[in-house]
């Protein structure tokens, strides 16, 4: 019934600076992003280059880390390799946001039968495991980077329509949306000036985090044969092709796994960072 | 992330169970209807998606015969519709066997294995890690956590080939395709079983380092208990709350991880047969793949949604 | 003996209508304090005899890492067997940091000091964990506030307890659990002791938080705001449940920020004030001769005042509601909330709607603001009926409960006010509009810059007023505005409500479920109980001479210092 008598005189520390971890997360996607625009500047070679005779070579000095089956470049593959590998990624989370955040927007809004209706349908393609939906998705279109790109995407806006759709009610449900309808008779200003921008305010942390699932399933269907085809350089297709090879040559698959793992983790760190700053300021 | 309609528990035990139970079958049949409107709302003709890589002319008209697409489209779906109910899944003309033969024979088995063991272990794993870690900064503790983050980014089939490498190349001490059934289980159920054992235990430790900061911990506090017991008989069953809610993402994590392991390790089950289908665009069998797991998602969650209330008995009463 | 201190003003807006009450009824709480007095009081309980000191602590500091300042800072306290010692202070002051570090359950990262801390006789400081795990429950007992969340929701009552009797074997813990339920005066326990804590009502389930801390007779009661989330009817039964703990020799300590609550029960009372002490003593001599400024200004922020006749009745009313009907659907049954409901307000006046909880008062005010559509039944203002199509923006304000999200987190200050302003003025002027509620609320004109997360709960209240005003209604809904804040800012708001409503003759809806709150701002009164109105008509006829049982049961339960001119016959009578 009533609540603690007292309310707690306001100290407002000022945000802790951030822990040395999201730093380094900050820095990893930079360097990643830089070898995605620019190749050339973190390794000189030819990805392409094959060169048989010195196939499977352990990381030495004149290759950090080592040769794959063809003799190529294992570390300039990687860094040339995080092009597309994190293109996909970016480019299906682009086109989730786009999608899945629209339509989680209106049945956040709308009235109890848009609502029922949108969660329904968020619900009936959330029964299917994303990358399922993405692979039936390929069966039908075929494979190559633009379908992988609109297989993933598709399969990963439920997700995000879920999540706007959360967000909207739940602001919608807040006191100051119920004194702004005081103050106007106009429904949609108050969605305007009130409702949409509160809603959006937690798309960065969910977009951060969903970055991440959306580059491992980028992995995971190259992996399978579905994405860039070789020679191009692709983390997922490097696995692939390496792992015959497992026992000769860990470092082939040891690798650009790693690379996949360190950038999946850089947005996840800064995506939970992002997460504790948001609650943080929204406490008043 | 809940649904709506999930937390909606209106009226009390049957009738709850009931509105569960119906809302779920819908679902299925929605899927059911969504299946088979993406052979006609996909781009190119249906006979076309449905012959797969097969460039036999004479296919043609079988298909369009099997599949009566000469037919209104209300009188297939009804055909469709019927088809499922009987069990047949229709007809994988790259393969030539029916559909159902391929996803319910020995394939099914072995990925039922694969899967229901690593559920196994992320089940007992997780709630092991998150109360013997809530709370506690020790740099035990803290390894623990960094290093779930670092398996939870990890691609699996990459954590798979590392475990293969260390335990059967190097190690010696597991068998990647020699040994028994068993054995053969243990690395890819393991390797299945970690990202979700990592998640898990994160959410686990987060609900339970919630419920510790509840006033009710300071007041079993007060009574004289112990760290471990506290986090155990109080702990533990409010971290349960959060992390059923994940029991839908666990279950297309286990379908999904399930078709990526089998690549790795060699394994012959469903996930090597959708691989195999979608590379030959054989569109019956992935159809049928998906529906299977729409099947074991929507079973999977309606089960929890109905011993939800046994986990969080305050849902019982919904005061005004 | 007359009050030695006179009333002092409020530190910010005079608190000029509020002046004594007529009424001379010595409340009943009172009369059985003086049957509780301890060592030198007249009428002694011979089986309270007050002994041995359980508890000595001297110069006790308490600081945590990363903390700048002690948050506990040098408490002198002592405890004796038989005697109820009240800590009395307001957020903030320390009282519950205090408390805890008595049973080492200070938080982590904390510092406890003391010159001297004793406990039965022993040195208690530097106790190992294991050794506080010895005492607690067994020779020191705890209860929290609100024992929906104190008691474990997911667990059984007879759980709860059964783990303060863990070491009792198990067939002798069912029968000890319902001994002990029963001694609580909870009845059915073997029904009772299978539900969970938000199953029972509020008063069962604060008896059987009480039952558990006591299971093993523990020698120290520690009691932290036990009443608080109570009805005001139940907080009277779970006090004199308390109080009888102490007969056979236990002690016992209640926190409080209500010194009304502390005053019927305490036999001596610590005022605590930003981690210290500023006044300890007997609590009658407390009371009725404060000698430290602090308690002054506490015991003056209790409302005690009367708000007098206000408007005559023949003035025409702004609003009047007739038959408000409102159910709800809970679990398939339809459940009346609010059932024909009617009153008036009038321009400048300031009607009390009060009931416990469940009552209905705030659906009420979701009608009358139009955020809830009734069922049936009629609002008029004015001259026109209100339906969502005849509603105006800005003719009706509303004032809630300062909470999380009374305000959009993007805004500052002067844009939220600035929102209602626009109402009825152009950009030009909105500003200077701005900074007038900010005067007429007593709030410094560089607020409009600042976020409202950055302002004291008080303030961000009068953030709120000034919102509610920007439109210049002619009405405003006030709904438990002052319940989350403390006594002293609570009365300074109180002030600044009745000083609003008298300038600008705005009609005030007043929601509360505090009857002393009500009795020092309200002209007329609405008494509703379980939706449906008992009593009303003017504040002071009701609070003297209430018509209905409810009504009197009501104002029978609530714990009263005594009136500021009562006369030493009045209290010992």
């Amino acid at each position: 019934m009533t609540v603690t008598a007292g309310a707690r005189a306001r100290v407002r520390l000022p945000l802790p600076a951030p822990p040395l971890a999201v730093w380094l997360a900050a820095a990893t996607l930079a360097l990643a992003a830089l070898a995605a625009l620019a190749p050339d500047l973190l390794a000189g070679g030819d990805p392409l280059h094959t060169d048989l005779p010195a196939a499977h070579r352990p990381p030495s000095p004149a290759h950090p880390l080592g040769t794959d089956q063809l003799g190529r470049d294992v570390f300039t593959r990687i860094v040339h390799g995080a092009r597309l590998s994190l293109l996909i990624g970016v480019a299906a989370t682009a086109l989730a946001v786009a999608i899945g955040v629209g339509l989680g927007l209106v049945a956040g809004i709308g009235g109890r039968f848009v609502d029922a209706v949108a969660s329904r349908v968020f619900d009936l393609l959330g029964a299917f495991p994303e990358i399922l939906l993405a692979l039936v998705l390929i069966a039908f279109t075929g494979t190559g980077t633009a379908n992988l790109v609109l297989a993933i995407g598709i399969a990963a806006a439920p997700r995000f329509a879920r999540v706007m759709r959360a967000e909207t009610r739940a602001v919608r449900g807040s006191e100051y949306v119920a004194q702004a309808g005081l103050l106007t008779r106009s429904r949609p200003r108050v969605v305007v000036r009130h409702i949409l921008p509160n809603a959006l305010r937690s798309l960065p942390v969910v977009i951060t985090l969903g970055l991440g699932t959306s580059i491992l399933g980028a992995a995971a269907l190259s992996f399978l044969g579905f994405g860039p085809q070789p020679p191009e350089p692709e983390w997922g297709s490097m696995l692939a092709e390496a792992h015959g090879d497992l026992r000769v040559a860990w470092w082939s698959v040891a690798f650009p796994g790693a690379a996949v793992t360190v950038v999946v983790l850089a947005t996840t760190v800064l995506g939970r960072h992002a997460g504790h700053r948001f609650e943080r300021r929204a406490q008043p | 992330m809940r649904a709506c309609g999930r937390n909606d528990f209106r009226g009390t035990g049957p009738r709850r169970v009931a509105g569960l139970l119906v809302s779920a079958a819908a679902m299925m049949w929605a899927a059911v209807t969504l299946a088979f409107l993406a052979v006609h709302l996909a781009p190119g003709d249906p006979v076309t998606a449905i012959m797969g890589e097969s460039t036999d002319p004479s296919l043609r008209a079988r298909v369009e015969q099997d599949w009566g697409l000469d037919r209104p489209l209300w009188v297939q779906y009804t055909r469709h519709l019927g088809r499922l109910l009987h069990g047949d899944l229709g007809y994988s003309y790259v393969r030539g066997e029916p559909v159902a033969d391929i996803l319910f024979g020995e394939q099914l088995r072995t990925s039922a294995q694969l899967a229901g063991f690593a559920l196994l272990i992320a089940l007992l794993l997780a709630p092991l890690l998150a109360v013997l870690t809530a709370g506690r900064r020790d740099p035990l503790s803290r390894t623990v956590t960094t290093a779930e983050i670092v398996v939870a980014s990890a691609p699996p089939f990459w954590t798979g080939l590392l475990l293969i490498w260390t335990f059967a190349f190097t190690l010696k001490v597991l068998p990647v395709t020699a040994g028994n059934e068993f054995q053969r289980l243990i690395l890819p159920s393991v390797t299945l079983a970690l990202p979700i054992a990592a998640v898990l235990a994160q959410v686990m430790r987060e609900g339970i380092e919630r419920a510790l900061t509840e006033p009710f911990a300071l007041t079993a506090r007060a009574r004289g208990i112990g760290a471990i017991r506290l986090r155990v008989r109080h702990g533990l069953r409010h971290s349960l709350i959060p992390a059923a809610t994940l029991a839908g993402w666990a279950v297309s994590g286990l379908l999904t991880g399930t078709v990526v392991i089998e690549e790795v390790f060699g394994r012959a089950g469903i996930g090597r047969a959708t691989v195999q289908a979608v590379s030959y665009s054989d569109v019956p069998v992935v159809l049928g793949v998906a529906l299977l797991s729409a099947a074991v998602y929507l079973t999977v969650t309606v089960l929890v949604d109905i011993a939800y209330v046994w986990i969080d008995p305050r849902l019982q009463e919904s005061d005004a | 003996m007359t009050l030695a201190h006179g009333r002092k003003a409020a530190t910010a807006g005079p608190v000029t209508d509020a002046r004594p009450c007529a009424d001379r009824r010595v409340p009943a709480a009172i009369q059985a304090d003086a049957a509780h007095a301890g060592p030198g009081g007249d009428v002694a309980d011979p089986a309270r005899v007050v002994s041995e000191v359980v508890l000595r602590v001297r110069g006790l500091r308490v600081g945590f890492r990363g903390g700048a300042a002690d948050v506990v800072d040098g408490v002198d306290l002592e405890l004796r067997r038989g005697e109820i010692l009240a800590i009395v202070g307001e957020s903030g002051s320390g009282k519950s940091v205090t408390t805890r570090s008595l049973v080492g359950l200070a938080g982590a990262g904390a510092r406890v000091r003391a010159e001297t801390f004793e406990l039965f006789g022993e040195p208690a400081l530097g106790r190992s964990e294991r050794q506080w795990r010895r005492l607690r429950g067994s020779r020191i007992g705890l209860v929290f506030q609100d024992a929906l969340v104190a008691l474990d929701p997911l667990r059984t009552v007879e759980a709860e307890i059964g783990e303060a009797l863990r070491e009792l074997p198990r067939a002798r813990r069912a029968a000890r659990v319902e001994e002990l339920l029963t001694s609580v005066g909870i009845a059915d326990p073997a029904i009772r002791k299978r539900q969970r804590s938000f199953q029972l009502s509020g008063g069962q389930r604060q008896r059987a938080l009480i039952a558990s801390a006591l299971a093993r007779d523990p020698d120290i009661l520690i009691a932290d705001e036990p009443t608080t989330a109570l009805d005001v009817t139940v907080q009277a039964q779970v006090l004199d449940l308390l109080v009888r703990q102490v007969a056979g020799g236990r002690a016992m300590i209640l926190v409080s920020h209500d010194l009304a609550v502390v005053a019927a029960v305490a036999d001596r009372i610590a005022v605590m004030r930003a981690g210290r002490i500023v006044e300890q003593g007997q609590a009658e001599r407390v009371i009725t001769d404060p000698r430290h400024e602090y308690t002054r200004q506490l015991l003056d922020a209790v409302p005690r005042g009367c708000a007098g006749a206000g408007p005559p009745a023949t003035a025409a009313p702004i609003l009047t509601a007739t038959g408000l009907t409102k159910s709800y659907r809970v679990r398939g049954r339809s459940v009346a909330a609010v059932q024909d409901v009617g009153f008036e307000v009038r321009a400048g006046e300031v009607l009390g709607v009060v009931g416990e909880s469940g009552s209905g008062k705030s659906t009420v005010a979701k009608m009358v603001t139009g955020l809830t559509e009734p069922d049936a039944g009629a609002l008029r203002f004015g001259a026109t009926d209100l339906t969502r199509a005849t509603r105006l923006p800005g003719q009706i304000g509303l004032v809630a409960q300062d909470s999380a999200g009374s305000f959009d987190p993007r805004y500052r200050v002067g844009e939220i006010i600035g929102e209602a302003v626009a109402l009825r003025v152009g950009r030009r002027e909105r500003r200077a509009e701005v900074a007038e509620l900010l005067r007429a609320v007593h709030l410094p004109a560089d607020c409009a810059d600042r976020h409202p997360r950055e302002l004291s709960g008080g303030q961000r209240q009068r953030v709120n007023i000034a919102r509610a005003l920007g439109s210049a209604p002619r009405l405003v809904v006030c709904d438990e505005p002052v319940s989350a804040l403390d006594i002293s800012v609570q009365a300074q708001i109180l002030a600044l409500i009745a000083e609003l409503a008298r300038e600008r003759g705005v009609g005030i809806v007043f929601i509360s479920h505090d009857l002393a709150v009500v009795r020092q701002i309200c002209h007329r009164l609405l008494v509703l109980h379980r939706g449906v109105v008992v009593e009303s008509g003017p504040a002071e006829d009701v609070f003297t001479a209430p018509a209905s049982p409810y009504t009197r049961a009501l104002l029978d339960s609530v714990p009263r210092l005594p009136a500021p001119d009562a006369t030493e016959s009045d209290v010992r009578a």
